[in-house]
């Protein structure tokens, strides 16, 4: 393969010896040590290829041979650039690929996070943007031995963080910080969390405080981690449990009477934009005068090793206009009910018992308070500290 | 091969071709001939190839030969080797 190559590069022709005896010529030739190569009989001779370079030897070789030499064919590039010769565009062409081929090359097109699970990648991206690194940023002001440490300082929850640039891609490999689980065997009691009444007490571990019935304020020791024995040794545990009372809640929604409501006309208009290595060309005339909500989507090309930066986002424009409602009364109490139900839908801490609903119409706006019976764990951790001055 | 030189070889417990200048043929199969000592070409058709060598020359006859490659003193023959002659 490499030999072809060479040949190629060298450019080399057919030639072919005729007359009497051309044998006596391969004999010449072959101790002239001029290279060459497939020897074939031919009608009307032996043909053999030599470089192109080599060929201008040969009139001076075939004295006494008594042979005729005729080219037959002409190879390789030499001969390739004298045939395109007027061709500059070509050549013009093939050089601006050549470099901007190389000029591509002194840039980041591709930057993948990994390794992150709760922080997310658009602000380990945002704070790289503002560091400097980006799509389209020049390799080599990527400073990444500085940017590894910043990132991990100045973003919680990263302990670790790398930084390396494989071609065009910039790879960003992350460690989260893993928290303290302190609640396992860390020595606590469990406190009301709330005012309360208890209802139900279940505790797995520590020494109980209260009863059933018993009222009990925020704060107050519900179980206790600190046991004495009768033998007098005491013992500091993770109380564990939980401590279910009846707790009064306030819920409080407001709804006015008159406000101002953004409603989609139907009408929509498209933008598209065409990005292609961090240039940004806009396939479109004009602006949007109206006012409008706008949701874009951007499609890239994808490739096994990542996304290549070249990509086409589309905005699409939702017309709205803005439209005035005027509720009476009732209709403002109606749709704060409406927005009650849905927020107790979510409620998930507590179970609600009973709840009695309230109405108050001041100053153009309806405000729907809930006073909620709720049925809820009050037990919170309260860690045990340690005075070590003071060890007993 | 003159004697003095098929003495000395024996002398000094060296094999005759070491010091010998005769022509020396490998044969792979019936499918190339390495020619070691070849002095030029004498005659290349198709069916027969015919190479001088000291005191002589050799002929192969066959089907499809060709010379693939030829040295000053070197020559590779490739095709169906059916005969092998040598004319002194």
């Amino acid at each position: 393969m490499l030999i072809r190559l060479l040949r190629f590069f060298r450019g080399y022709v057919y030639i072919i010896f005729s007359g009497d005896n051309p044998e006596r010529m391969l004999t010449v030739l072959s101790r002239s040590r001029l290279p060459f190569w497939d020897i074939r009989r031919r009608k009307g001779g032996i043909s053999v290829c030599m470089f192109a370079s080599h060929f201008k030897k040969l009139p001076a070789l075939r004295k006494g041979a008594g042979v005729k030499i005729h080219i037959t064919a002409r190879r390789g590039l030499p001969f390739l650039a004298l045939k395109y010769r007027r061709r500059w565009g070509f050549a013009l062409g093939f050089g601006l690929f050549i470099l901007l081929n190389f000029a591509a090359s002194l840039f980041v097109w591709n930057i993948s996070v990994e390794g992150n699970k709760n922080v997310p990648t658009a602000d380990i991206l945002g704070y790289l943007n503002q560091a400097g690194v980006y799509e389209g940023a020049l390799r080599r002001d990527i400073d990444c031995d500085n940017i590894r440490i910043m990132l991990a300082k100045d973003i919680p929850n990263i302990s670790w963080a790398s930084l390396s640039i494989e071609g065009c891609r910039l790879t960003v490999s992350v460690h989260e910080r893993q928290p303290i689980d302190k609640t396992d065997n860390t020595p606590c009691n469990l406190v009301a969390s709330r005012d309360g009444v208890i209802e139900s007490i279940r505790v797995l571990t520590g020494k109980t405080i209260i009863k059933k019935g018993q009222i009990v304020e925020k704060g107050e020791l519900l179980v206790s981690g600190a046991l004495e024995y009768s033998t007098g040794a005491a013992e500091l545990i993770a109380a564990k449990g939980e401590v279910f009372a009846r707790t009064i809640r306030e819920i409080c929604v407001e709804q006015p009477l008159s406000y101002t409501q953004t409603r989609r006309t139907g009408e929509t208009a498209h933008r598209r934009v065409f990005s292609f290595f961090g240039l940004d060309i806009p396939l479109f005339l004009g602006e949007i005068r109206q006012e409008y909500e706008k949701v874009t989507e951007t499609k890239k090309i994808e490739t096994e090793k990542g996304y290549l930066p070249i990509s086409v986002t589309t905005a699409t424009f939702y017309f709205t206009e803005q439209q005035n409602i005027n509720l009476s009364e009732e209709e403002a109490k109606t749709a704060a009910k409406a927005q009650m139900e849905n927020l107790c839908r979510e409620i998930k801490d507590y179970e609600i018992i009973s709840f009695e609903d309230s109405f108050q119409i001041e100053n153009g706006i309806c405000r729907m308070t809930r006073h909620i019976q709720a049925l809820e764990n009050i037990a919170a951790t309260e860690f045990l500290e340690f005075d070590s001055a003071n060890p007993d | 091969m003159s004697d003095m030189r098929k003495n000395a070889a024996e002398a000094m417990s060296v094999p005759l071709a070491a010091i010998d200048r005769c022509p020396k043929i490998e044969l792979i199969g019936n499918r190339e001939a390495i020619v070691d000592g070849c002095r030029g070409v004498a005659e290349y058709g198709e069916g027969a190839i015919r190479l001088n060598i000291s005191g002589g020359s050799v002929c192969f006859f066959g089907k499809g030969l060709e010379i693939t490659c030829l040295y000053s003193n070197e020559a590779i023959i490739k095709g169906i080797i059916s005969n092998m002659e040598f004319c002194l």
